[in-house]
Order: C-alpha cells, then structure tokens, then sequence
C-alpha cells in the first residue's frame, strides 16, 4: 500500500514533468505546428490530477483502516469513539504536516486540471504558459513529497509494534484538541485558497512571458483568485472560531506565527483583487497586478515556510527539516525575482493606461489600498520572522496591536470615502453633493456608537488595557483610538447601505422598476461591485467588533467551595448548584459544574462549564460555556477541580464579539456574490 | 500620471510610512519591547546581565511546582533544549492559564526578568502538540525488555505493578520499581513528579516515558494508575 502511494506520486510528477516539456515545446513549434504537442500538455495536467488524486485515496483508505504500516498513519490517527470518529479518520489526512502537503498539491492539481478544462478548446498561448507555470510549481511540491519528512507513505519502524501481540507500542494519535468540527474544515479550506492563488501568478508569469499587457490574463484568472481570497477568508475564520471555543484562553486572535501566516496571503489578497479590478475596469495598476499576484504566491510558501519549518517558535509543534526550507525558499525568493524581472523587461506593455491626476481621486484611493495592505502583510512578515531572522527579537501582540489599531483606522477611512471619489480627479461639489446625506447619516449612527462607547465601554477601559497593553503609547492613545474606531465604523457600515440605496433608486428612475426589483437588479447583475460594497458592509462591522472584543475585554477570576457561593463576572452572578463527574465509554472523564446564573438580578438560566479528561493524551481540554447575547459574550472557564472539592473559576466579558462573527459573515457573503459564477462565452 | 501629482503621491506615501514607521517605534521601547528567545540555561548563567529585559523562554513544567489556585500563579520550568542542564526558572503569571497546562508540559512564557531571578510574565502559552499519547497498546514489562535495542530511547508506554517497598522520596534518581505479571523482569523507574494518588506497592500503573539507552532504567514522563 505505502509504495503504490509513493509510484503514484512518482507518475503524478512524471505527468507534471511531460506537461511542462509538451506545453513549452507546444509554444516553441508555434500556435498551428505545436498543437498537437500542447494538447499533450493538456492532457498530462489531468494525468498530475488522476495520478495524485490516487496518492490521496491510498492515505484516506489507509486511515479509514488504520493501517499503521503507514507512519503518518500511526502518529495522526484518531482515538476518538464518538459518533464523529469517521470525520476524524478522514480529516487524519491533512492533520500533520505530510498528509497536508499532499493535499494541498492535490488541490493545485485540481485548479490546473480546471484550468486546462476551461481552456482546452482555445489553447491560447497565455493559457498555455499559465499551465506550464503551474506545473513547474507542481514539480516542486511533488518533489518536497519525496523528502523523508515530508512523505506521507513512509512505513513505520518495524520497532513501533509490540514483538510479541504486533500491536503499535509507540504512544502516538492525533491530537484531542484537534478533533473539533471547526478544525477539521480549517486546513482544507485555508488550502483551497493557498492553492487558488497559484493561478493568478501562473497567468502573471504568462502575461510577462507571452509579453501580453492587455487584461486577457486577469479576465482569465480573476473568478478564481476571488474564490481562493474567499476560501482563505474562511479558513481564517474557522481557526479563530476554533481557538475561541476549544483553546479556552478567552481570544481569538493571538498574533501567533502560524495565525500570521494565514494572513499574509489574505492581505496582499486584498491588494490584489483591487488591483485586479483597476485593471480590468480602467487597464490601470498593471505592474501592482502582477507584483501582488507574485507577493500573495510568495506569501502562500512563506506561510507553509512558517506554519511546518518550526522556524519560528510557535506554539503550534512541527519539527525542523533543512531541505524542505531549501525548497520553499528557493519557491518563495524565485516568484519573486522571476515576477520583478518580468516587470522590469516588460515595463512598456504593462504600462498603464490609466492616468491619474490627483490624489483625491478614486485611483489614488486604490493606490493607497495596495501600499496600506502590502506594507501591513510585510510587516507582520518581517515581526513574525524576527526571531528567526534578527537574533531571536520576538515582537509580542501589543505592538502588533497599536499597528493594526491605526493601519486599519486609516485603512477603513479610505475604504469609506473611495466610493465618493472620482476617476482622475474630484470635483468638490460633485463630492459633497454625493457625500451629503451618507455624511448626515453616518453622523446619527456615528453619534450613537459614541454614546454606546460613553456609557458601555468606557467604564471598562482601564480593565481592557491592563489585559491587552503595556505599550505607553497605547494606553495614552487607547480612549481616543477606541472612539475613533467606532466612529470611523459608524461610517463604514452607512457608506455601502446608502450605496445600495441610491443605486436602487437611480436604477428605478431610469428603468421604471419598483425600488424592490431594481435592489435586486443591482446585487444580481453588477455583481462584483454589489459583493464588494456587502464585503465593505461587513468590514465596517467588524471594525466594531474588533473594538469592543480587543480592547475593552474583561477578566475575572474566582472560586466556589459548596452550593449557594457564587461567582461574578462584571453583572452577571453564577450562583453554585452542583458538580457532577462521568466516565464516557472511552474512558475520559468529564467533570461539569452547574451554575444558575442572573443578569442584574434577573435569572437568565443555567451556565455548566466543564472539563473533559481525555484519557488517551492524559490532558484535560475545558469545555468553556459562552453565555451569547447580542451585545457581548460571557465566556466561563472551569479551571480546577480542586482536591476538597472546591472549584476554581476564570471568565471574560468580550463586548461586542458578535459583531465581529457577523461582520466576517457578510464579507463572505460579498465575497460569494461576486465570485458566483455566470454564464459567459469563453475568451478566445 | 502628471508630474505634481506623483511627487504627492510619493510624498504621501513616505509620510503613510514614516507615521506607521513612528508608531512601530514608540511601541517598542523599554519593557514594551521585544522579548529574546532565551533557555532556562541561558537565563541561569547570565548572572543578572539579562535583569529589566523582556524575555520569551519555554520548558518543561517541574512536577509539582504550581498550584492553578494561587493568584498570581507560580510555577517553575526546566530546559528541554540541553538535556545536561539542571537549571530551572521560576516563572510569576497572573493572567490565564491555557487549557493543557501541566506536568511536564512544555510552557512558552514571554515576560521581564526581576532581580530575584523570577520571570514576571504576560503571556503563557503551552506549546501545542502536533501528536499526543496513546494508552493503547502499553507494552508490559517483559515484552519491553526483551525489545529493549529496538525501543531504547522512543516514547512508549509501559505497564506493570509496583514493586513492594521500592518507593522512595525524590531527590535520588531511581524513584520506584515495577514488575510484570511473571514476576520475572523488574524495571528500574526515573521520575521526578509526584505518584498519583491511590499510588502504592503492588498497584497497576501504566508508565509513559522511554528506556534509556543503557537499558534497565525506564525515564517516565508520566505515572497514571491503570484501571
């Protein structure tokens, strides 16, 4: 079983190889003479597909039959006897860092293989080479397969089973904390997006190769890099959701090196969809186009770099391994190069069509938006690196934090005022005329946020800080920044309903529709720009969740000995009732203790966290209770049981963290609108 | 683009950079700083020269050293990277305390050293791990013996009942001593936490842990009563 994983690989890399050879050779011998030849460029694409889908089934079969001749089998399998257990058996596959690598190459397999789907018919040059491009990254991945440590069919030692019964000896699972719903859906979906933005910088490349500055390359890869962005956007959602319920430390986001390295992508993502639509609607930022599609590509390998080299200590455990990094390395700076020669040899056919005069016009606003995100990703890059690249500086969250508090002000500003401004240049009546009434109507909600943060947060200001912040700076900033955050929101969350708003009604005016059928008319026929104002809506509210949920949390901690002591959390009181201990049939343990708990006085039901032994791992996870009320979470940890029976108590009141779950659902549901395909006559 | 407006635009953008520039600094004075990835070892033997500067150090938690109900929490970690050193680190932490804290877990504190030597720290995390142990498949005492070449020096676990009398306190390396049913083999036992409770001669236990490479001496990592 491992070695027809292992002669797959080999055939999938082979198809890759006879793919990039009969696509470059296909190019050579000309559109006409090298068809032939293309098409069997075409065709080993699929090949890379099959073959590697067949590396994926031998592991998943492996798993489901807990194969442990296969060490990656042994060392991730599930112990778990749940009725979920299946699900584990399947997520094994990409739980370590050998089943991931795999999938992840399955999945760039599967965005080439659609690609040559799509564009079998034409066989146009730049899709040729666009092909070629992502299988030489194939290669590559193929290749790191082959590494010992990266190989997800070795056999295990033959020492690891017990002489006599034959049974694995070695203590090795997957890890209980793994084993939750929200992390079995995070790694695939964060590596459907890794994957999809190998397509932007394959038709990058081909554009710079082929010397085609028109904006056929984007129209081509657009749909897929927005779809990859939106994967990447729930992937990062779905690992905040879990540290949140399963890691019981009260936050969602930790500024930890492997959370950083998802972002990285999703932020120069961001720059490059902007660009994208620069150049597609005005044949503007073309250089930016290609330079962020290559710096998200890069960004994708620095973060696989990152999350499996160990090269940063993190708290996420994987072992060190010199030539995989060679590898990546080599990935990363060569994207970059390649993209930035390309750029400097092509200048004149990717010069910009576009003219921009003066900085209070919308192409400076989109401008801004690339430095603003490309400056953030490389930041974070160059901090989550520091303690590999300068001596072993390590930065903690304060620092990142005061930096987002004030990039993403700035950054949401722009985001707020863009859609005001005009092409070229701004006309100052015009933009007050357009400004007026989301100007008026910002103002009223911009008013309440304040009283909100008045009355609210305020008063527990010096609570958020003392938890968040030793920076002096911060503290001296944090009232005034927290406040303009809100405000800055306020405007945020106005600026893409009246959009909608004005739209539908000019819409109405023009076409005789009702106010209903021309709202409709626009988030169904303009749809990248009707996802894009939904996505806006969302950051805006987000913005007010990030406020509420990172600064002005707060801690509390306590312990109850028998029933009727209670345990306060801010005006909430959890009044002890009981503790009760079982053993599942696995033989974990789990201790839950019962609280009634009273808002101000009123009784607002039962609280229970709880704390689940797992026998297993001989590690103990909490099973937090989040009480969820629209305007806060309160957020309840059973720390200890102690030795008399008495119980230690921790809780968080996180405000306003609903806004930032709904908030981050909107941008996803933008993000889908704009990216929901169409029918559309294929480019020739 | 004509010649005015790109002077602005680049003189727009140095001052976007120069303030996040400024920010980036002022944020990262005195304790607020970056921290150094230091070992326990390191911060033992540097003799007060690392006093007042923010430090990021991770070991194994010392058996028995905290208490979760104490606020501030105290507890002390020991160095994993040099396997020779004996040097501990005694670590202050009011903040929250992650779900998998524990014996022998490896702690990652970030944190200010005081002049006593202690780690005053904001954040403690424990590191993650990739895998976890399995009951399953506890080997007994015999059977790793005989095995002892092969296993030598990997994780596993093994089980077997107390040998009687052969406890002894801490502080000397060979704590107690376990046998097979057959009674035949004895295993030589290293550990430096607390026995759970219930822990006493003739009991069952499962031991995780490995032999050591001169074989005889099992170094256990953790001590559960089997069931």
């Amino acid at each position: 079983m491992t070695s027809l994983g292992n002669l797959s690989l080999a055939l999938a890399t082979l198809s890759a190889l006879i793919s990039v050879g009969a696509l470059w050779y296909g190019d050579r011998l000309g559109q006409k003479e090298g068809e032939g030849t293309t098409n069997v460029g075409y065709l080993a694409t699929f090949g890379v597909l099959v073959f590697s889908t067949l590396s994926v089934l031998v592991l998943l079969f492996a798993f489901l039959t807990n194969n442990f001749q296969f060490e990656y089998v042994a060392t991730n399998h599930t112990t778990d006897i749940s009725n979920l257990r299946w699900l584990y058996q399947i997520s094994g596959v990409w739980a370590g860092r050998e089943g991931s690598l795999l999938f992840w190459e399955w999945l760039v397999a599967c965005f080439a293989a659609f690609v040559a789907y799509k564009r079998l018919s034409v066989t146009d040059r730049l899709s040729n080479i666009a092909l070629a491009v992502t299988n030489v990254i194939q290669v590559f991945f193929l290749a790191a397969l082959f590494i010992a440590t990266n190989n997800p069919f070795k056999v295990s030692p033959a020492n690891w089973f017990d002489p006599t019964t034959g049974k694995l000896a070695i203590q090795a699972a997957m890890n209980p904390l793994l084993q939750h719903w929200a992390m079995i859906l995070h790694p695939p979906t964060l590596f459907i997006g890794y994957a999809g933005l190998t397509i932007p910088f394959a038709f990058a490349m081909a554009a710079l190769i082929v010397g085609d500055g028109s904006k056929k390359w984007v129209e081509l890869s657009d749909r897929i890099t927005v779809f990859a962005w939106l994967f990447l956007g729930v992937g990062i959602g779905l690992g905040a959701i879990w540290a949140y319920v399963v890691l019981g430390w009260g936050g969602y986001w930790a500024w930890d090196p492997v959370e950083n390295a998802s972002l990285l992508p999703w932020l120069t993502g961001v720059g490059l969809l902007h660009s994208f639509t620069m150049y597609r609607r005005r044949e503007g930022f073309k250089l930016w186009a290609v330079w962020m599609s290559a710096v998200s590509f890069a960004a994708v390998v620095l973060a696989t770099f990152i999350t499996r080299s160990g090269v940063v200590e993190s708290v996420h455990a994987f072992e060190k391994d010199p030539l995989s990094l060679y590898l990546f390395l080599t990935l990363m700076l060569g994207s970059i190069v390649a993209a930035g020669v390309g750029m400097f040899l092509r200048k004149d056919a990717f010069a910009s069509a576009e003219e921009f005069e003066s900085l209070t016009s919308r192409d400076a606003a989109y401008y801004f938006n690339n430095v603003l995100m490309f400056v953030a990703a490389l930041i974070v890059a160059l901090m989550t690196l520091s303690p590999a690249l300068f001596g072993g500086m390590k930065w903690g969250a304060p620092t990142y934090n005061l930096i987002a508090h004030i990039v993403g002000i700035v950054y949401v500003s722009i985001m707020v005022v863009c859609p005001l401004l005009s092409w070229r240049r701004t006309e100052g009546a015009k933009f007050w005329a357009k400004f007026r009434t989301p100007l008026i109507a910002g103002t009223g909600l911009a008013a309440v946020m304040a009283v909100l943060w008045f009355t609210q947060l305020l008063p527990n200001a010096e609570a958020g800080m003392t938890a968040a912040s030793a920076v002096p700076i911060d503290r001296m900033l944090w009232r005034p920044l927290s406040l303009v955050g809100l405000i800055v929101a306020a405007y945020a969350i106005t600026m893409p309903i009246y959009l909608f708003w004005a739209g539908a009604r000019a819409r109405a005016a023009s076409k005789g529709e009702s106010f209903g059928g021309a709202l409709y008319g626009i988030v169904t026929k303009a749809r990248s720009q009707s996802g894009g104002y939904l996505a806006h809506l969302g950051v805006g509210i987000i913005l007010v969740g990030l406020v509420g949920s990172a600064m002005f949390v707060q801690d509390y901690k306590g312990a109850v000995a028998k029933p009727g002591d209670t345990f306060k959390a801010g005006d909430y009181v959890m009044t002890y009732v009981s503790t009760d201990q079982k053993q599942l049939a696995n033989g974990d343990q789990l201790t839950t203790a019962h609280f009634t708990a009273a808002e101000n006085g009123r009784p607002v039901g039962g609280v229970a966290p709880a704390e689940l032994f797992n026998a297993v791992a001989q590690q103990s996870t909490r099973n937090v209770a989040i009480v969820y009320e629209p305007l806060r979470d309160v957020f309840i940890v059973l720390e200890q049981v102690n030795q008399d029976g008495s119980l230690q108590l921790s809780a968080k009141v996180n405000p306003l963290i609903s806004f930032t779950w709904l908030g981050f659902a909107l941008l996803i549901a933008g993000t889908t609108v704009a990216v929901w395909p169409r029918r559309v006559a294929v480019a020739r | 683009m004509n010649k005015r407006a790109r002077n602005r635009l680049i003189g727009v953008t140095a001052i976007i950079l120069a303030i996040i520039a400024a920010f980036f600094f002022a944020s990262s004075g005195g304790k607020s700083g970056p921290a150094y990835y230091k070992t326990v070892t390191e911060i033992a033997n540097s003799n007060g020269s690392l006093v007042g500067t923010n430090v990021t150090v991770g070991g194994p938690v010392v058996a028995g050293s905290w208490d979760k109900k104490t606020h501030p929490m105290r507890f002390s970690i020991s160095d994993d990277k040099d396997k020779s050193s004996k040097a501990t680190l005694k670590v202050v932490y009011n903040g929250a305390v992650p779900n998998t804290f524990g014996d022998g877990v490896v702690a990652i504190v970030d944190g200010t050293l005081t002049k006593d030597g202690t780690v005053e720290a904001t954040a403690l995390q424990t590191k993650c791990p990739e895998k976890s142990a399995s009951r399953a498949g506890a080997i007994t005492v015999g059977g790793l013996l005989a095995a002892q070449k092969q296993l030598a020096g990997l994780p596993v676990k093994v089980s077997g009942a107390v040998v009687a009398n052969s406890l002894v306190p801490p502080g000397s390396e060979v704590r107690f001593a376990i046998q097979g049913k057959e009674a035949t083999a004895t295993l030589k036992v290293k550990f430096d936490g607390a026995p759970p409770a219930g822990f006493k001669d003739g009991a069952q236990v499962v031991l995780g842990g490995s032999l050591d490479a001169s074989g005889g001496v099992f170094d256990a990592t953790s001590v559960s009563l089997s069931k």
